[in-house]
């Protein structure tokens, strides 16, 4: 775009160009220098390494303690993400469909848990998990992170529905699909960009949650209660590996939702 | 066997009542309209008979059988939205198979179906494009094979023509007929547009404030409203409040106005208020001492304003020591289009057939 079409001076625009520079560059450096540092083949984190190496991600991936963490992160986010989309989407539906009076209120308490400080919602969780005697467990990690997982489903959802035209449905329904089939074969697969954002949000958020889990776990140790504990200790570049290897999975996925929403931008549906 | 039936339905939201008790059928192969302005309830009705509101009270027969608490999915009805409602995600050919699927229908009988349905639309070539690579009408055609191909006792149609331009609309509408004709299947259509109405209809229901004003056929409705709500609604007119007299040759003459008519009404009483309705064309205007064999009743009108449209033209007069008309005239070829100019003054005759009364 070129400047001219801005009015006045060049120098906002200007400006605007140097504080977008700033905020990319703390935003992004300190990713850029970690990333780098998890190739040294040092035995110290060193900016920049003296020698390159792949002896970390070697560590990393054959040390049981780094590999059970991380397992128990995916086996967690992979139960997380499908049920969270299921509860999500049927409040989504709750809240669109239902009384119009209630849907404020209702859509508030349900996505609380999103702005709610976490500190609190994990000492509260915790000593429900306690009463129940369910710490330290699956039972516990599971709905924890649903709680925090199914708001982000529930705006996702919720805005594609807003923009899903209803008679799309009667029709189904008029043409002998039950109410259940007309959103089967109709709805849904409309809000299909809404449900895909819902998950890939779920997974990306359980597989990084701490806060919460922090309050939950005693034995058992999740990937980002695992990273946090190994730096209690000592600062090694096995560190900066699994850093790493953490945001290339977040990337890649939001990398994924980024070329959906484009890709489903370019085929809107034309009424 | 009627396929719709109506009996005392009413549909009330709180306090606000939509449909204020309407008693209506449509008879097997029949078109019936509801025509009114909007919120007039003739949507709520449609959607009562598809399912999707349930009366507040009466009783609703589709297909003879009773519909009370019965699903929309589980009613024999096609209907058609004024947005077509086409599935977006599955093309032409998956969207009229939607609901033969939903039918359990086998696949060899499916794929008949659809052929025979698409080539009654005229839409063979275009079984596989998506809705959104269809035309306005195209996607009205599709809407119409899909709500067909099910055999539904009824057809309902929501204002289906709302969305197209001018010339495709009065091409659909002769099309949407030929077709009902064809198949004679029973229509329910929803309009507030009363040329489509007045032009595809056997029936017409024109509603007003959740109540039917009147049940008629097109000729009956046009020529012969029962209420003012009718006369206004329907087409354009000269309403006139009028009262009978007594002339000196003891003759019996009605006076709307100022403008002296004959007595078209049975009755003689005076204190009678009635209302007189004059349509536009039925108004004859002549140059003034032209022979005017038609009428005893010689009245002259000063021409106000003189509008061309086209096919017709259209005057505003000032009947003298009366009331301002709209007179319409057709623009034949032989009339001269500038028969009067402003501030001519004309002679103005009224056929005893052209003048009709309301009780007021």
């Amino acid at each position: 775009m070129s400047s001219q079409e801005h009015y006045g001076s060049r120098f906002p625009y200007r400006l605007l160009v140097g504080v977008v520079t700033v905020v990319i560059f703390f935003l992004e450096a300190p990713l850029v220098i970690l990333v780098i540092q998890s190739f040294t083949a040092e035995s110290y984190l060193a900016f920049p390494p003296p020698s390159y190496g792949v002896r970390w991600y070697k560590e990393v991936l054959t040390s049981e303690d780094w590999l059970n963490s991380i397992s128990l992160s995916l086996i967690i986010a992979t139960i997380v993400t499908p049920l969270s989309l299921i509860f999500g989407t049927m409040a989504a539906f709750a809240l669109d469909r239902g009384p119009k009076k209630l849907k404020n209120g209702l859509q508030a308490i349900m996505i609380s848990p999103m702005v709610l400080p976490h500190i609190v919602l994990g000492l509260g969780l915790f000593k429900m998990a306690l009463e129940l005697d369910i710490d330290d467990s699956m039972l516990a990690y599971i709905p924890a992170h649903l709680t925090i997982t199914i708001p982000f489903v529930i705006i996702s959802v919720g805005a594609s529905l807003q923009t899903f035209e209803v008679t799309l449905e009667e029709a189904a329904r008029s043409l002998g699909a039950s109410r259940f089939w007309a959103v089967w074969h109709i709805t849904l697969p409309i809000i299909r960009p809404g449900l895909v954002a819902g998950a890939i949000f779920s997974f990306i958020i359980s597989f990084d949650e701490f806060i919460i889990t922090f309050f939950l776990t005693t034995f058992q140790r999740t990937l980002p209660i695992e990273m946090f504990s190994t730096l209690m200790y000592q600062v090694r570049p096995s560190i900066a590996a699994v850093s790493t290897l953490t945001l290339a999975v977040t990337a890649f996925l939001t990398a994924m939702l980024m070329l959906r929403g484009q890709i489903t931008s370019g085929n809107k549906v034309i009424k | 066997m009627s396929s719709v039936e109506l009996k005392s339905i009413v549909k009330k939201y709180g306090a606000v009542t939509a449909v204020a008790s309407i008693d209506l059928s449509v008879e097997s192969g029949e078109f019936v309209t509801l025509l009114g302005p909007s919120g007039c309830g003739k949507t709520t009705t449609l959607r009562m008979v598809a399912g999707f509101i349930r009366p507040t009270s009466g009783q609703l027969y589709v297909g003879g059988s009773n519909m009370d608490g019965v699903p929309p999915h589980k009613r024999k009805v096609g209907l058609v939205f004024q947005n077509y409602a086409l599935f977006p995600h599955m093309s032409v050919q998956k969207n009229i198979e939607f609901g033969l699927k939903m039918q359990n229908t086998p696949f060899e009988e499916r794929k008949d179906k659809i052929i025979d349905a698409l080539d009654l639309v005229k839409l063979r070539h275009l079984e596989h494009r998506m809705p959104s690579e269809l035309s306005g009408g195209q996607q009205q055609r599709v809407a119409l094979a899909r709500a067909l191909v099910i055999r539904p006792d009824v057809l309902l149609l929501d204002e289906p023509f709302g969305a197209l331009d001018k010339q495709l609309r009065d091409h659909m509408r002769i099309e949407l007929r030929e077709l009902q004709q064809k198949l004679k299947i029973s229509t329910l259509f929803v309009t507030h547009d009363q040329d489509e109405a007045l032009s595809m209809s056997d029936r017409i229901v024109v509603m007003s404030e959740g109540q039917v004003s009147q049940i008629g056929s097109p000729v009956e409705i046009y020529e012969k409203p029962k209420t003012r709500f009718v006369t206004d609604f329907i087409g354009r007119s000269n309403i006139l409040s009028g009262k009978i007299e007594t002339e000196k040759s003891n003759k019996t003459c009605l006076n709307a106005e100022g403008l002296k008519l004959p007595n078209v009404s049975k009755t003689s009483h005076k204190s009678e208020s009635i209302l007189v309705m004059i349509r536009p064309e039925c108004v004859l205007l002549k140059k003034p001492n032209s022979k005017n064999k038609i009428t005893n009743y010689k009245n002259t009108a000063k021409i106000l304003s003189i509008i061309y449209l086209g096919s017709i033209i259209q005057y505003k007069i000032k009947v003298n020591n009366g009331p301002a008309l709209i007179v319409t005239e057709s623009n034949v070829g032989y009339s001269d289009p500038k028969k009067f100019s402003l501030g001519d003054t004309a002679e103005i005759i009224i056929p005893e057939n052209a003048i009709y009364l309301i009780p007021g």
